[in-house]
């Protein structure tokens, strides 16, 4: 709890796009998928 | 394979109680708000063994009941519904959590990072599991009993119940949320704290089986979402994607849990492979056989997950074309399967081996769990699936993957990374005696299933024709074993986290990812606050 | 929940010393038609393939346990990646499973090559009983469990003996005759249901609102056995198939029978073939109330009872009570419209094929029980209400 660690600011951009895309993957399957049934 | 140095060893062994300063405060508050990954992968296995009782007290009704033909103990709708939920108990509660609280404790440190890289949503991650599992077991308390229509949640059975179906689902919706979010945080995770020199090929197996499962979570749990959605709008808002009678189909839900259904089992075993992976070699003295094609067989497998769904409905009505098209796709996962198979073996041929308890049950998933795969190739070939299709032949199947497979390397797991994790040895007598209970009396419970499922007995019913007796009582005592001897794990796990032989750093000689070469045993609270460099 | 428990291991110790029927099969029943047959030999085949694979790669494994420990000296070779060996364990398995997939795809082929029957049944599942109706012959009828309630019910006490077939006899077997293909097409009223009879091999589901087919040619007379393969409901483990084959003219004698017993709806059928039928009963008997709850209890135990419970309780909200219920106590025609027709969409399905004195009976009998207050209905009102 103390001092939580310190990623480089590189590091911490780089994983917030990580998580951006990855969050756009599983929102993107979803709504695909949604998306075909309601329309099917 | 991962030679590193010491670049700042912030951490030595003379500074191992230096972390008292800068430790965990004490208490509930502790694990509630913690966001340390060591302190919640605790709390993931630790949810895990909870729900693997639980799951198993049902399992052991379900054999008590078993034991004889004519009804005892339970009603049949009752057993229904411990049928299903031990299926939800076991998949979403047990062997899922247990390898994502190895993910919490092992990826930041075998990659050299000091945490996760979203400390926060990996707390938040853990902590949905419990609304969720209270939801599950809560649902056998309304009226109308808990889900009982076995774990594939079919329609239109599943329409039929009360409001523990809408209970099942919002708990599948919260597993999934936090599934993803735990999936989004290991594959951030290893693709950006990575410490500098750990190349992707040079990480350890476990960490890639876990990349490869995290990309197949964040690929299927939208698609489970989306079928459960689905389900609740046909039960409360007059939709009819699965009832024929407003123009929808059933056999669609089929398709849609399937597809989210198969790649499910590869996220059970595929990170037991990176745990299998990581333990022969350390007991071998010998690295792995071949690194780089354990990664694409991993890989080969996770892709072909996507195209094999329909062998789970042979008994549907497809054409005959989709019945050789799922019957040969299926058959090719034999051939990546194979390819791990022969490297552990070659790994462990020529060796200087040694068989503490965590390489004894990873030579027990190695042998049980081919006979597994075996029982899957006969059961891809369509013509033999379609005459044990839902037989207790496929109960022993999935057993022999799913306990012996990805159970039995969850718990190599444990007695390889306790001494690690707590500083202590675990006493090697009684971890011995666990694997040999637990080896004879799974295949005392689940090999006569073979002859059950042959012989014609279907899953699922409580109640059978006297000719299916005999093997069903030796099961029966088989399943109890293996039950009562799991507490045994319950007494060595808490007996070696409270006190035991001191473990030394590097556990076993022959280990040689980050964590047991440049961290002491016990690990403290913090590690890796200053990237190793890896040569 | 501990005394139950001490109970069932009494009855189990009793049934342990008991000379039991040993029955430790471990293989495919006998196939008993050329499908069947087929699957029999796919099985063996690849059973054995599997066993040697077993034996050559674990024999070498466990070779390398015995010979390359530690305790013994081994020391550790430093190899690793060998292309050669790499791309012969890829390519050999891939070989191995070409070989098994060809004789499998010829069985696959076979098995939904349904072409040019000789006869079709149409199979309706309900829950949890199924309908067969013989599309060629006019014959038309339920099949369900006939094993009793009490042989099965041992929650109390250990129950009589089972009946040899104990969960695998029905009321009325399907019959067929040998040597002819018989094409099934499977459907469903209610959930996902499966005809499984493994010596035959045969196992398709029944989905709700499509028909599936499936076909099998028996060659040998004989009585074949087999259940409900996909969780349905409560009830799953208790709706068996019993299928019986039979020579050409037994078959056709069966069907003469069969016709002569059918319900009368084709009012003019009935009348040719009159006290013949056995004890089927008189049309024009006289019942009295308290003869038609004394029947009724008998049919409501037949037919209703699983769903709707001995006390007529239910199972909220799949299978709503009948004590106490809307229906019993309201107005007679409605229930008697509601058993004729069924309510669709929910697992009430039409008892229509029950005689017009059986349904005024089961409707007396829930009308008057429970402190249901509906009143008694007579079989000349079931009768107009066909019309």
């Amino acid at each position: 709890m103390a001092e939580p660690h310190k990623p480089t600011p590189q590091q911490r951009r780089n994983a917030l796009l990580s998580a951006a895309v990855l969050a756009a993957m599983v929102l993107g399957i979803y709504a695909v998928f949604m998306l075909k049934v309601f329309s099917a | 394979m991962s030679t590193a140095t010491h670049a700042h060893d912030t951490h030595g062994h003379d500074h191992a109680h230096a972390h008292d300063h800068h430790g965990p405060p004490a208490g509930f508050s502790r694990w509630m708000y913690t966001t340390n990954h060591k302190d919640i992968g605790t709390m993931y296995l630790w949810f895990s063994f909870a729900m693997f009782l639980m799951g198993g007290s049902m399992a052991l009704l379900i054999r008590a009941e078993l034991f004889q033909p004519g009804l005892q103990l339970v009603e049949p709708q009752f057993f229904n519904s411990l049928t299903t939920v031990h299926g939800l108990v076991m998949v979403f509660g047990a062997i899922m959590p247990a390898f994502v609280g190895f993910a919490n404790w092992l990826v930041p440190m075998q990659i050299g990072a000091a945490d996760m890289a979203f400390p926060r949503m990996n707390n938040w991650s853990f902590w949905l599991l419990i609304p969720a599992a209270l939801l599950l077991v809560g649902s056998f308390f309304v009226p109308g009993g808990a889900a009982a229509s076995g774990w594939t949640l079919y329609p239109p059975l599943i329409i039929q119940q009360g409001m523990s179906i809408d209970m099942t689902i919002l708990a599948v919706h919260i597993l999934g949320a936090s599934s993803i979010m735990g999936s989004i945080n290991i594959i951030t995770t290893i693709l950006n704290l990575r410490a500098p020199g750990m190349t992707l090929m040079k990480m350890p197996l476990f960490v890639w089986t876990w990349l490869i499962t995290a990309y197949l979570l964040i690929a299927v749990m939208p698609v489970l979402a989306g079928a459960v959605t689905m389900l609740l709008t046909d039960r409360h808002f007059g939709t009819s994607f699965f009832n024929a009678a407003g123009g929808g189909d059933p056999t669609m839900f089929m398709h849609i849990f399937w597809f989210f259904g198969h790649p499910e089992v590869y996220i059970m075993i595929l990170p037991a492979f990176g745990i299998v992976s990581q333990i022969i070699p350390a007991f071998a003295r010998k690295p792995l056989f071949g690194y780089a094609s354990m990664v694409y067989a991993t890989s080969s497998i996770a892709i072909l997950s996507f195209i094999v769904w329909g062998h789970h409905m042979f008994t549907v009505g497809m054409p005959a074309a989709g019945n050789l098209f799922f019957m040969y796709a299926t058959m090719l996962i034999a051939v990546p399967t194979g390819v791990k198979i022969f490297n552990w073996i070659a790994t462990m041929w020529k060796g200087s081996m040694t068989f503490e308890t965590p390489m004894l049950f990873a030579v027990g998933f190695l042998c049980l769990f081919t006979i597994g795969g075996f029982s899957g190739l006969v059961l891809a070939i369509t013509p033999v699936d379609i005459t044990l299709h839902n037989t207790y032949y496929v109960v022993a199947h999935f057993h022999y993957v799913l306990v012996s497979g990805a159970l039995f390397a969850i718990m190599a797991g444990i007695y390889f990374w306790l001494p690690k994790w707590t500083g202590h040895m675990y006493s090697e007598g009684l971890g011995k005696l666990h694997f040999w209970l637990s080896m004879i009396g799974f295949n005392v419970a689940f090999f006569p299933q073979h002859f059950l499922g042959l012989a014609g007995m279907p899953r699922r019913i409580p109640d059978y024709a006297l000719q299916f007796t005999e093997w069903n009582q030796i099961s029966t005592v088989g399943a109890f074993i293996f039950g009562f001897s799991q507490l045994l794990f319950l007494y060595i796990v808490i007996s070696t986290i409270r006190g035991g032989a001191k473990a030394p750093d590097r556990t076993w000689e022959g280990a040689d990812s980050l964590e047991w070469t440049h961290l002491p045993s016990p690990v403290p609270y913090h590690t890796f606050e200053t990237a190793p460099v890896v040569k | 929940m501990p005394v139950k428990l001490t109970r069932a291991v009494a009855a189990a110790a009793a049934f342990l010393s008991a000379p039991v029927l040993a029955d430790y099969h471990v293989d495919i029943l006998p196939p008993a038609t050329p499908i069947a047959q087929e699957i029999y030999n796919l099985h063996f085949g690849i059973l054995w393939v599997c066993v040697g694979i077993f034996i050559v790669v674990f024999g070498a494994m466990f070779w390398s346990v015995f010979a390359h420990r530690k305790s013994r000296g081994a020391q550790a070779a430093q190899f690793h990646e060998n292309t050669t060996i790499e791309i012969i364990w890829t390519v050999v398995p891939f070989v191995i499973l070409i070989a098994m997939a060809y004789p499998a795809t010829k069985t696959v082929l076979d098995m939904k090559d349904g072409s040019n029957p000789d006869m079709s049944i149409k199979v309706t599942a309900y829950q949890w009983k199924w309908e067969y109706d013989y599309l060629q012959d006019g014959v038309r009828y339920f099949s369900s469990l006939s094993t009793p309630r009490e042989q099965i019910e041992e929650h109390e006490k250990p129950g009589p003996k089972k009946n040899p077939n104990y969960l695998l006899e029905v009321d009325n077997p399907v019959v067929v005759p040998v040597g002819k293909k018989v094409r099934l097409l499977i459907t469903s009223n209610d959930v996902i249901h499966g005809w499984y009879v493994p010596q035959l091999g045969v196992n398709q589901y029944g989905i709700p609102g499509f028909v599936k087919d499936a076909w099998f040619k028996v060659d040998k007379p004989g009585r074949y056995l087999g259940q409900c393969s996909q969780i349905c409901g409560k009830e799953h483990g208790y709706m068996p198939i019993v299928v019986d084959a039979v020579s050409a003219e037994d078959y056709a004698k069966w069907i003469a029978d069969k016709k002569a017993k059918m319900p009368p709806p084709p009012a003019p059928v009935a009348d040719a073939t009159p006290a013949a039928a056995a004890p089927a009963e008189d049309p024009n008997k006289k019942w009295s109330v308290d003869e038609l709850k004394a029947n009724g209890a008998k049919v409501y135990a037949a037919n209703c009872q699983a769903c709707h419970g001995a006390e007529g309780k239910g199972t909220p909200p799949a299978f709503p009570p009948l004590a106490g219920s809307k229906v019993a106590n309201g107005p007679k025609g409605a229930q008697i419209d509601l058993e004729l027709k069924g309510k669709p969409g929910t697992a009430m399905a039409s008892f229509a094929q029950l005689s017009d004195a059986d349904l005024a009976s089961v409707i007396t009998h829930t009308r008057t029980s429970w402190g249901n207050k509906g009143g008694e209905v007579m079989p000349a009102e079931v009768k107009s209400a066909r019309k």
